[in-house]
């Protein structure tokens, strides 16, 4: 399959005129009409690769394990990418414009609702089809790159075993809103030092089957986290 | 990170503060690239406070350089009792805005921290603080990594393989006479590489094993005398001098003045590719082996 990043013009038309396109999403199939609106070719191609396939949306698994599913296999298939490149907008962009066009319109449901408001629909579109609040926001909001930056980050290749235990560990469960919590909201979890601390309190509770609370417990233990880290360098913690 | 607008609970020696007298913690930052492939920082460090030195010392506490890149996740700490130290950090794992800050940082537990040059205020005091408290710091200006280069160019077009008409096994050739380096391959080679090539797990390993040996021979040709000269008009010189110059370096020097080896100038120029195909090997055969066991 190959693969396209978005021509920076073209990513500039879209995303200054959503406001006027962004029906387009909810009628349109395919992909052709962006090149009515961008005025030709919005994208370029980058590189052809081995087929593969996102875990499939009509089925059984909740939304939340799907997207869960999709951290392993879109990190896996294009592990190739540097950082660099996995912070550049126009390739997210363009992956999601093109090869996972529909698969994304599936994914929220754009195939069988209609946006509420103009206002909420532009910017639910900026945020899961482009990059929305800044470079780090579009990192862990864009579908297809939350994906692979929550891949990146959790990914251990010295682990032979399970390469993804400390995703596993994380659960599936919230996934969405681990995410932002987690490496969002937190510069900390850059840090494997760090990160690894997070998710061994993760399996400490797992192992003792005590249910975590996201709101209760996660997202205010990492707000504590946060508080401590101001007085204390966490990077130097072990 | 950067330290701004906090309130500790003891005294931290920073210029920005009143807490030490008469002492000094200053650092400073230089950059610039080293090969095609790394950004190498050089941090000098300058501490006048007798007391927190012996600290250092005894190892009760220590340089920490902390260095991070919000934008790519990269975020690493450099630990030691240096006063001058380097990093090499790959060019391809930061963009944008990079946050650096120098501090001094407990490593273990201290029941009694005390400080003849403290601020009157603080004179008949003594603190406790816990492994990771800061002791100083220092801000460094942010610094923007700005790449004039796209970054999304499949490897150059600087090399075509191609049949050779044989049948029997020969030497792979490289001709350097053509517009792009070619990579000559018999028949039965080459009718196994076009089976590969197309696959991205497998272009790692076929660029070790037959773009680095022809990359090594071409900056040998380049280093002899006329070297340059001698190929400056084809294409592939052209390109490779501008993939070069678009990383801010200078073909041409490297090859006459940097004393590195061809070895190591094709090692670079490719990225260091016998890291990435060794772990290529890895992820095909050892996942391929725990397939058998299951």
């Amino acid at each position: 399959m190959k693969l396209y990043f978005m021509k920076k013009e073209a990513l500039d038309i879209l995303k200054s005129n959503l406001d006027i396109v962004y029906n387009m999403y909810f009628t349109e199939k395919d992909n052709k009409w962006l090149w009515k609106v961008c005025g030709g070719d919005p994208f370029i191609e980058f590189k052809e690769i081995q087929d593969f396939q996102l875990a499939p949306i009509d089925s059984d698994l909740s939304k939340g394990e799907v997207e869960f599913a999709n951290c392993k296999i879109i990190y896996q298939h294009l592990s190739f990418l540097t950082e660099s490149q996995a912070c550049d907008e126009r390739l997210w962009a363009g992956l999601c414009h093109s090869v996972y066009y529909g698969y994304l319109r599936k994914r929220w449901d754009y195939n069988e609702k209609s946006p509420k408001t103009q206002k909420e629909a532009v910017s639910n579109i900026k945020s899961r089809f482009f990059f929305s609040g800044g470079t780090r926001a579009g990192l862990f909001r864009n579908s297809v790159a939350k994906c692979w930056w929550v891949g990146r980050n959790t990914y251990d290749p010295s682990n032979v075993t399970n390469p993804f235990e400390k995703l596993d560990i994380i659960g599936s469960n919230d996934i969405s809103s681990k995410i932002s919590d987690i490496f969002y909201s937190n510069n900390f979890s850059a840090n494997p030092i760090i990160l690894n601390g997070i998710v061994k309190a993760f399996k400490n509770f797992k192992e003792e089957n005590t249910q975590l609370s996201l709101k209760e417990h996660i997202r205010s233990s990492l707000q504590f986290l946060n508080a401590v880290g101001g007085g204390v360098v966490l990077d130097c913690l072990d | 990170m950067n330290i701004t607008k906090r309130l500790y609970t003891y005294p931290v020696l920073s210029e920005e503060r009143d807490d030490y007298m008469d002492s000094v913690f200053d650092a400073d930052v230089q950059y610039k690239m080293n090969g095609v492939n790394n950004l190498l920082f050089d941090f000098d460090i300058e501490m006048d406070n007798k007391e927190l030195h012996k600290m250092i010392l005894e190892g009760k506490a220590e340089y920490v350089i902390h260095i991070e890149c919000a934008n790519t996740s990269y975020r690493t700490t450099i630990h030691g009792i240096f006063n001058h130290v380097s990093k090499e950090i790959p060019i391809e794992r930061i963009n944008g805005r990079i946050e650096i800050i120098v501090l001094i940082v407990i490593k273990k537990h201290v029941n009694h921290f005390v400080n003849s040059n403290w601020n009157d205020d603080y004179q008949g005091l003594s603190f406790e603080l816990s492994k990771g408290s800061i002791l100083a710091y220092k801000n460094i200006p942010a610094i923007e990594i700005v790449k004039n280069y796209e970054e999304f160019n499949n490897t150059s077009s600087i090399f075509k393989v191609y049949k050779r008409l044989t049948t029997e096994p020969k030497p792979m050739e490289v001709e350097l006479s053509t517009p792009q380096i070619g990579i000559g391959l018999g028949l039965e080679e080459y009718e196994i590489y076009s089976r590969f090539c197309a696959k991205e797990e497998f272009q790692p390993i076929l660029n070790s094993m037959m773009v680095f040996p022809a990359l090594v021979y071409v900056f040998e040709e380049l280093k002899q005398e006329n070297g340059i000269d001698n190929y400056a008009g084809r294409n592939w010189y052209i390109s490779l001098s501008k993939a070069y110059e678009k990383r801010g370096v200078d073909l041409e020097n490297e090859l006459l003045y940097s004393d590195k080896t061809s070895v190591q100038l094709a090692q670079e120029a490719m990225e260091l590719p016998l890291n990435v195909a060794l772990r290529k090997f890895a992820d095909l055969f050892e996942a391929g082996e725990e397939e058998e066991d299951a």
